[in-house]
């Protein structure tokens, strides 16, 4: 039983639960933790950026990812609880491979971590600063050295008296102005200059043709700003990918601004490269590292994703992974609780190509065969219940027989131990409970039974194979005649048996009813030979009384002599009288009798004695009798009492009682009693205790209890000295004998 | 039989997909309410003036932050995005939306010549400051900025101006994400009610 518990528990994937075992089943539900613990560790907090996007992916990510753990963790422990088959190890699988993969990815999130943070104290070192600096003030230096020159240049041009003069001049001589600014031209390094006047109109124009992308038209808002203030000013502008610096004059006379000049010096196109290069690459690295703990956490976040993205593609082929593996593991199970609850007919139609897949067939293969023998055992218990029934049908027939059969069945084996014995046996013999099968049978026999052990020692050493024997044995008081037949029983093979067969029968009736034919025919033979000449005798002597009393010699021995001889005539008489009623016995003609009427009878008739007690039937009970012959039979028996009790006058009491069956007329008498030797005989006739008793009076009355279907019985010999007469309510049915 | 258990499990895939999408859209949806409620509101002076044809609002200046002048004195562009949205005030529903107006105002450093181009980018037009004062102010100010036709609104009728607006460092570049992902700050919300 606890060996089927354990397959059991083993068989729907409970096993043996280690701590280890224990704790993996709540793996995920701590990991679920975890991951909740990270999404609160990782809560963006600058929600303003767009850099949170991605922590916000992240956090989505693993909020499902904890979903799926608390769920998968959720259904482990219910599927723990239910014991699905292969459920513990569809989670163990599912958890070691993902776990195996956890690992690594952990350790290389680690690394990759420390590698940024490595790789980005490398990209912004010190040094890389202080030179990209250098290098920004560098360009700076270069471009203030330009706007500086090219103020200066507009100063001196704006103090050119020439030049005022030229411009101030009316009419303008634009030979003169053109050569004058020609000459500034070459002199500044510049490589265009206008003239404007007042009104914003160009009025004299010189450059250098290499210049295309010089600017010729209408003034900007700097030199508006430069009419207005009075003040020189300079500005760099880009222009199909040229720089160039543009610088605005004045041009006072006599303390009024008569005109703008404006100069442009065109930068040099490798310089402007290298020096706009410096500053994007400047503006690089300061915005790297502004945000160097963003970039930090975008990869780390990215990473992350990178990880988890992993982890949920690793468990969900983690997971096809474990259910194509315990998908026949389950079925296995599930087919062995089937061939374990009895269903052999179960079969796995689907097998993989492989180890399970061989398992599977040998399971089918097994339930095959297994089906077989099942069949072929039911088959022969089919059989075997048909010859047990059989037999059965045999053992019953033979016990109902032996419990139905009134003579006593007796089985010894060869051992001497009783091996069967029937209900008769035990009620004919009285027999004690000790009196069971297996028991030596040569233990038992003792005391009263000594006829029995003396009859099967007999049988067991005789040549014969059977005897037959008349035994005594005393029963309640009463001895009876049984007739003992035995047989020797000689099997051979494994069906044989050895031992001996006693069957007893109680053939007391049967005696007792030879007995009296006998002493019938001995009485009415006596009777008639004795009666006749008793008479004369009797008659004789009471003349030798009367006539010759007077005359004798001695009166008083012949008086004695005289009444000896009439007393014992008479005593022959009724003695004869007697002989003659048990020979000529009537038969009883019974009717429904009051059973009060025969106690009220009782004590009309023996009102005389005081001691005496009645005590009749206080309703009216019937009983079916032939009321002489039981008047008969009550009268002996209070006779015999009141003679038991004639010398101590003790109490002689006559009650009834009856059943739903019976009537019962008890007398008893509280006279010296009855010997136990005695009392087995005392219902035999021509057995008495007393003196001048015929033994014939007790017969009688056993006589006509039995063939009124009543009993006579001796319940007690002594204090009291009980007799109890039973007789039926009811006609009793006349058994054929 | 065989076709029942597929049927089945489809069943059972699709019930897992729909129950799995419902919870990853509840997911998204709260983290998206989560995030809109973490947006900051910063309260400025707003004023609604009209004329007989146009709505203008005046807002700011709003709050630079540090980390915007930093990165502009170490020569990284800086755009401010204002959004306007005039919406019509509804008791029991949600607002009707009226129109809405973006604006970006770009601020990009020239750190060789030590000055800034100003501009407005979704017009182009610009101009150049020399200090950053100047490029800040012109960042964080809304002065007078028309907003709306007036024959878009009911005299009478309760409107909702909210400006809101949100700094981006580098180059300016519209998407047609940025609207949807842009978080922004509320700058001022007026109610707007025509003669």
């Amino acid at each position: 039983m606890v060996r089927d518990n354990a397959y059991r528990d083993n068989r729907r994937g409970g096993g043996v639960d280690t701590p280890m075992t224990g704790m993996i089943r709540y793996l995920p539900l701590m990991m679920a933790s975890a991951l909740w613990a990270t999404i609160v560790l990782l809560w963006p907090t600058n929600t303003a950026s767009e850099d949170s996007m991605i922590a916000w992916l992240n956090i989505t990510l693993l909020t499902i990812l904890s979903l799926v753990l608390l769920n998968y963790g959720l259904r482990i422990l219910k599927e723990e609880q239910e014991r699905r088959a292969g459920s513990r190890l569809r989670a163990k699988l599912v958890i070691a491979l993902v776990s195996m993969l956890l690992m690594p990815t952990a350790i290389l999130q680690v690394a990759a971590n420390q590698m940024v943070e490595r790789g980005m104290d490398v990209w912004f070192d010190v040094r890389v600063d202080t030179l990209l600096d250098q290098a920004l003030n560098l360009a700076q230096g270069f471009y203030a050295r330009v706007d500086s020159d090219l103020k200066q240049g507009l100063s001196s041009a704006m103090n050119d008296r020439e030049l005022i003069n030229y411009v101030a001049a009316l009419p303008l001589s634009y030979s003169l102005l053109n050569r004058h600014l020609q000459e500034t031209l070459l002199h500044e390094g510049w490589q265009s200059i206008q003239i404007f006047d007042l009104n914003e109109r160009l009025v004299a124009n010189v450059r250098l043709e290499a210049l295309s992308g010089i600017e010729s038209d209408a003034l900007e808002e700097e030199a508006k700003s430069t009419l207005t203030l009075g003040l020189v000013s300079t500005r760099f502008v880009s222009r199909d990918g040229e720089e160039i610096a543009v610088g605005y004059a004045p041009l006072r006379a006599h303390q009024n601004i008569i005109g703008i000049l404006r100069a442009q010096v065109k930068l040099p196109g490798s310089v402007v490269k290298n020096a706009r290069a410096v500053e994007a690459d400047y503006r690089t690295y300061r915005q790297l590292e502004r945000n160097r703990q963003s970039i930090r956490g975008t990869f780390t976040h990215a990473m992350l994703i990178a990880t988890l993205l992993i982890i949920i593609a690793a468990g969900i082929v983690a997971v096809a992974f474990a259910r194509r593996l315990t998908y026949p593991i389950g079925e296995l199970a599930n087919a062995l609780e089937r061939v374990t609850e009895g269903d052999l007919s179960v079969s796995i139609p689907t097998a993989p190509e492989d180890e399970l897949g061989s398992l599977v067939h040998s399971f089918n293969r097994m339930t095959l065969r297994l089906k077989q023998n099942v069949e072929a055992l039911e088959q022969t218990q089919k059989e075997l219940t048909g010859a047990l029934d059989s037999s059965r049908q045999r053992q019953y027939v033979m016990e109902t027989l032996l419990a139905n059969l009134q003579a006593g069945v007796l089985l010894i084996d060869a051992k001497g131990n009783i091996r069967l014995l029937n209900q008769a046996v035990r009620e004919l013999l009285n027999l004690s409970n000790e009196w069971m099968p297996g028991r030596p049978i040569a233990a038992l026999c003792s005391g009263r039974l000594h006829m029995v052990c003396q009859f099967y020692d007999e049988l067991q050493h005789q040549q014969e194979g059977n005897l037959q024997r008349e035994l005594e044995i005393s029963v309640d008081h009463r001895n009876l005649h049984i007739l003992g037949r035995g047989v020797r029983l000689s099997g051979s093979g494994s069906a044989g048996f050895s031992g001996y067969l006693m069957v007893l029968d109680d053939v007391s009736s049967l005696a007792e009813a030879q007995r009296h034919r006998a002493w019938a025919e001995v009485a009415q033979r006596l009777a008639h030979e004795i009666k006749n000449p008793l008479t004369p005798i009797k008659l004789a002597a009471e003349r030798l009384q009367r006539r010759f009393r007077k005359t004798a010699d001695n009166t008083e021995v012949f008086d004695s002599c005289t009444h000896a001889i009439i007393t014992q005539v008479e005593r022959l008489q009724r003695l004869i009288v007697d002989f003659s009623d048990l020979a000529r016995m009537p038969k009883p003609k019974p009717t429904a009798v009051l059973a009060r009427e025969l106690t009220t009878d009782m004590r009309e008739l023996y009102s005389a004695y005081k001691r005496l007690q009645v005590e009749g039937f206080t309703d009216d009970v019937e009983c079916f009798c032939d009321a002489d012959q039981i008047r008969q039979v009550l009268i002996n028996l209070m006779d015999n009492a009141l003679a038991a009790t004639e010398a101590t006058k003790a109490p002689v009491h006559l009650y009834g009682s009856h059943d739903d069956h019976m009537v019962e007329f008890h007398v008893q008498d509280g006279g010296s009693g009855i010997s136990n030797d005695s009392a087995e005989h005392i219902f035999d006739a021509y057995f008495s205790t007393k003196e001048d008793g015929s033994g014939l009076g007790l017969a009688i009355a056993k006589r006509i209890a039995d063939e009124h279907q009543g009993e006579l019985l001796l319940i007690s010999n002594a204090q009291p000295t009980h007799f109890c007469l039973r007789l039926p309510i009811e006609e009793p049915s006349m058994e054929p004998s | 039989m065989h076709i029942q258990a597929k049927l089945g499990r489809m069943s059972s895939f699709e019930h897992i997909l729909s129950k799995w999408t419902t919870a990853i859209f509840a997911l998204v949806v709260i983290f998206f309410q989560a995030g809109m409620a973490m947006a900051e509101s910063e309260s400025s002076p707003m004023k609604i003036t009209y004329d007989d044809q146009v709505v203008y609002c005046s807002v700011g200046p709003v709050g630079i932050s540090d980390e915007a002048i930093l990165a502009l004195n170490q020569g990284t562009p800086v755009t401010l995005i204002w959004d306007i949205s005039v919406e019509e005030v509804r008791n029991y529903w949600t607002n009707k939306s009226v129109g809405e107006v973006v604006v970006a105002r770009q601020a990009i450093p020239d750190l060789i010549s030590k000055s800034l181009i100003i501009a407005d980018a979704k017009n182009g037009i610009s101009r150049r400051v020399s200090s950053i004062d100047d490029a800040i102010a012109f960042l964080s100010e809304l002065r007078r900025f028309p907003i709306l036709d007036r024959s878009l609104l009911t005299p009478g009728v309760s409107y909702s101006v909210e400006v809101s607006f949100a700094i981006r460092e580098g180059q300016f570049k519209e998407t047609w994400w940025s609207e949807t992902t842009r978080i922004g700050t509320t700058a001022a919300e007026e109610e707007l009610i025509l003669p």
